[in-house]
């Protein structure tokens, strides 16, 4: 996988996935203009009693729906998928969410957000017809987002005021300003802000990657010196898979060898007891066993069966 | 793929933990190598048992009981099936 694409899926998923949508499907705004006002209702941060945006991320009730949207941790791949693109640099996110209103034909509805992490706008509506289809097909609009188009000052204007989540600051390095130093000086001082030392590495190194994407490692590595980004969880979940993939090798490597070794032994004693050619049928389901347990009861089945047939039977083939 | 050093930067960890797979593996492994023996020890005292018509005697299943390596199983199973006699799978197992 692309360590780009990598990243981006982290800081997608993985960083605080509900403060990303809330982000980023909200339209663009002009500069110097905020943010809040153009969130879509199904991501809007509530406002208070007092009128005034209620700091992120207090409150997580989508206004709608009165429902709290599932925490990060719930989200699976079918809530929240992005599908990168190498070629253009971008990152397509679907969002699955629960749909307004009582829909009878669909459970879910869908909403995709295409941030352009480096190259220019694209358009915002993807039709999708084979040409083997007929006149079959779909119509998708999506939210775009140029991050080289989009304030960096005004992000983290918005962050500092509540009105963005955090977990936008490893996008900052590709934004419009991105490569100031005064850019980066801010977003220490709200990134410091983060109580977990976890996700504040993760932003820290998430940040140094997508620079990276955009030219501005230099700066970014510069200013991010000291930073800590040895506790990053995306390097403890990489630590966490080899180890949980190097296990079940050993277990499917030793369970292969055991299966084998059973399955050996039992078509021996079979073809012993058979005293001629077996069945294919038979062969087949003692090779199709994967259960040892099974096999070994077999076995003893074998012991004591005096047909073929018999055993077709406690092999559940008659 | 294009090489980020940040992300070799966290590979080179990731990697420091290749040590952790090979750990996993080994967990891995002696794990399922405990499930292995123990049903073969099963399978064994069960067709000894089938086979002799008699209790596997203590001794019998002490050694089976420690043993560990799937290549002496696969050896004894056979022995078990094709012995004529208990005592003669005793002699092999070294028991007499």
């Amino acid at each position: 996988m692309n360590p780009f694409d990598q990243a981006a899926r982290y800081a997608v998923k993985l960083l605080d996935a509900e403060g990303f949508c809330a982000g980023c499907c909200r339209k663009p705004s002009p500069p110097g203009v905020g943010t809040a006002g153009s969130i879509p209702n199904r991501f809007r941060i509530p406002a208070s009693r007092s009128g005034a945006a209620t700091p992120w991320p207090l409150s997580r009730v989508w206004p709608a729906t009165r429902r709290r949207l599932r925490s990060c941790s719930n989200f699976s791949l079918d809530r929240l998928a992005p599908c990168w693109n190498a070629w253009r640099n971008t990152l397509c996110v679907f969002a699955v969410n629960p749909p307004l209103q009582r829909e009878p034909r669909v459970p879910y509805t869908v909403v995709a957000v295409l941030l352009n992490l480096t190259g220019p706008a694209q358009a915002e509506v993807w039709t999708m017809t084979p040409p083997d289809f007929g006149d079959l097909g779909l119509q998708l609009r999506v939210r775009v987002r140029t991050l080289r188009e989009e304030d960096a000052l005004q992000l983290l204007t918005d962050i500092g005021q509540g009105r963005a989540a955090r977990c936008l600051l490893p996008w900052l390095p590709l934004m419009r300003g991105g490569d100031q130093s005064t850019v980066i000086e801010e977003w220490k001082r709200l990134a410091g802000a983060e109580a977990d030392v976890r996700k504040r590495g993760d932003y820290g190194g998430l940040a140094r990657v997508l620079a990276e994407l955009s030219g501005r490692d230099e700066i970014w590595t510069k200013g991010l010196e000291g930073w800590n980004v040895e506790v990053s969880q995306v390097v403890l979940e990489w630590q966490a898979q080899a180890r949980a993939e190097g296990r079940e090798e050993g277990r499917a490597e030793e369970r292969a060898e055991m299966l084998k070794l059973l399955r050996e032994r039992l078509l021996r004693l079979l073809q012993k007891k058979a005293q001629a050619e077996l069945p294919a049928d038979l062969v087949a389901v003692v090779q199709g066993q994967t259960d040892p347990t099974v096999l070994g009861n077999w076995l003893d089945c074998t012991i004591d069966a005096s047909s073929v047939e018999e055993l077709r039977s406690a092999f559940g083939l008659a | 793929m294009e090489a980020s050093p940040v992300v070799l930067e966290w590979l080179a960890q990731a990697q420091a933990f290749t040590s952790g797979r090979e750990e996993g593996r080994a967990e891995g492994l002696a794990e399922a190598r405990a499930e292995s023996c123990a049903v073969f020890r099963e399978i064994l005292l069960l067709t000894v048992q089938k086979r002799f018509q008699v209790d596997p005697p203590a001794d019998l299943v002490a050694v089976v009981q420690n043993q560990t390596e799937l290549a002496v199983f696969r050896r004894w199973l056979k022995l078990s099936i094709y012995a004529s006699s208990l005592e003669e799978f005793r002699v092999a197992l070294e028991l007499s």
